[in-house]
């Protein structure tokens, strides 16, 4: 059994719009984190999950919310249902700091009779006087098995960065 | 904390009232909690304690100093702070026993084996609460303030059981 945290997988990707992380969950494992450090994005990672043939899922069935702790203004909120999940990966924009560092939790995605449950939080720079923290949570209100997921810039911009996957058994 | 969780206990819930997870001591100086597909039977708050003593026995006192916030899918953001409790409240939002409604954490636990200090735990949880199968995340933190060694963590609710779940402690390795 494995009981440590497992790295299953690690991916880079540069100056892309858009990127799969495909095959991470699946029977091996219960819970995943999902560690992402990029730049360049200038906008926020919204993201889709991969079904069981690693194609995104783009029914409006993503319930989210969405808290943004501001260095430099007043909080803001965000909640409603969409066709992906807005918000898990939080803005990383060029410039002088231009890493954004994320980590995601999801429970149970590969089990195909209940819903995938994620909790996310994210630090990053908009400039170097305007640091911001985000916390989000979504649920897909289907019971898909999920076996990856798809990132992408909100507003089509290109980023580059690392995702490291890790999954534990219970 | 690079090291590697070392599983401590495991329970999996069967209709269980109060679920009691046991082992923390010195060997390790941080612990860690998963609890995974928790499902409920009735409609009622998660909440814990720590335990103590041989066998582990839910700590009742009302010492448990707790401060939390939720961001919720279906409306705003909500926190509070409550001191002098008996219990700690995981969510201030109640799990229902519809089919999605569902219990997911993961918390760290501190200083519970250092007799001259009090006890602390923070956690995450990403879950479907009641009514109308809303996702809700969790952030919050608790201090039991009484200087005293804590071995395990208790989960519970005033009414029903845990039909099914995960419930795991592991000690992250020095």
């Amino acid at each position: 059994m494995a009981t440590n945290y497992r790295i299953i997988k690690k991916q880079e990707f540069t100056d892309v719009t858009s990127v799969d992380i495909t095959n991470i969950f699946n029977e091996n494992y219960d819970v995943y984190k999902v560690c992402m450090v990029g730049g360049g994005l200038a906008g926020y990672g919204y993201l889709r999950f991969l079904d069981s043939s690693s194609n995104p899922i783009t029914t409006a069935n993503y319930q989210h919310g969405f808290l943004q702790m501001k260095m430099n203004s007043a909080w803001t909120q965000t909640f409603n249902t969409y066709n992906y999940l807005p918000f898990v990966f939080a803005e990383s924009p060029t410039g002088n700091n231009p890493n954004g560092y994320n980590e995601a939790v999801f429970y149970s995605p590969y089990d195909n009779t209940r819903w995938t449950v994620v909790e996310a939080s994210s630090r990053s720079f908009v400039s170097t006087t305007a640091f911001r923290g985000g916390t989000s949570v979504g649920a897909l209100r289907t019971t898909d098995r999920i076996t990856g997921i798809q990132m992408y810039s909100n507003l089509s911009n290109y980023f580059s960065g690392q995702i490291i996957v890790y999954g534990v058994r219970l | 904390m690079s090291g590697s969780l070392v599983l401590l206990d495991s329970v999996t819930a069967s209709n269980d009232t109060s679920i009691i997870l046991s082992g923390i001591d010195s060997t390790y100086d941080v612990f860690q909690v998963v609890v995974s597909n928790a499902v409920h039977s009735t409609g009622d708050y998660d909440k814990f304690r720590f335990t103590s003593g041989s066998p582990a026995t839910p700590d009742t006192t009302a010492k448990y100093d707790n401060a939390y916030y939720v961001v919720r899918g279906l409306g705003a953001f909500y926190y509070n702070l409550v001191n002098d409790q008996t219990y700690t409240y995981i969510s201030p939002y109640t799990k229902g026993n519809g089919s999605n409604d569902i219990t997911n954490l993961t918390m760290h636990i501190f200083c519970a084996n250092i007799s001259t200090q009090g006890t602390y735990a923070y956690w995450e949880e990403a879950s479907i609460s009641s009514p109308s199968e809303q996702a809700i995340q969790t952030r919050g933190s608790t201090r039991h303030q009484t200087y005293q060694t804590m071995n395990g963590v208790n989960f519970f609710m005033d009414t029903g059981s845990y039909t099914s779940g995960e419930f795991r402690l592991y000690g992250l390795k020095k």
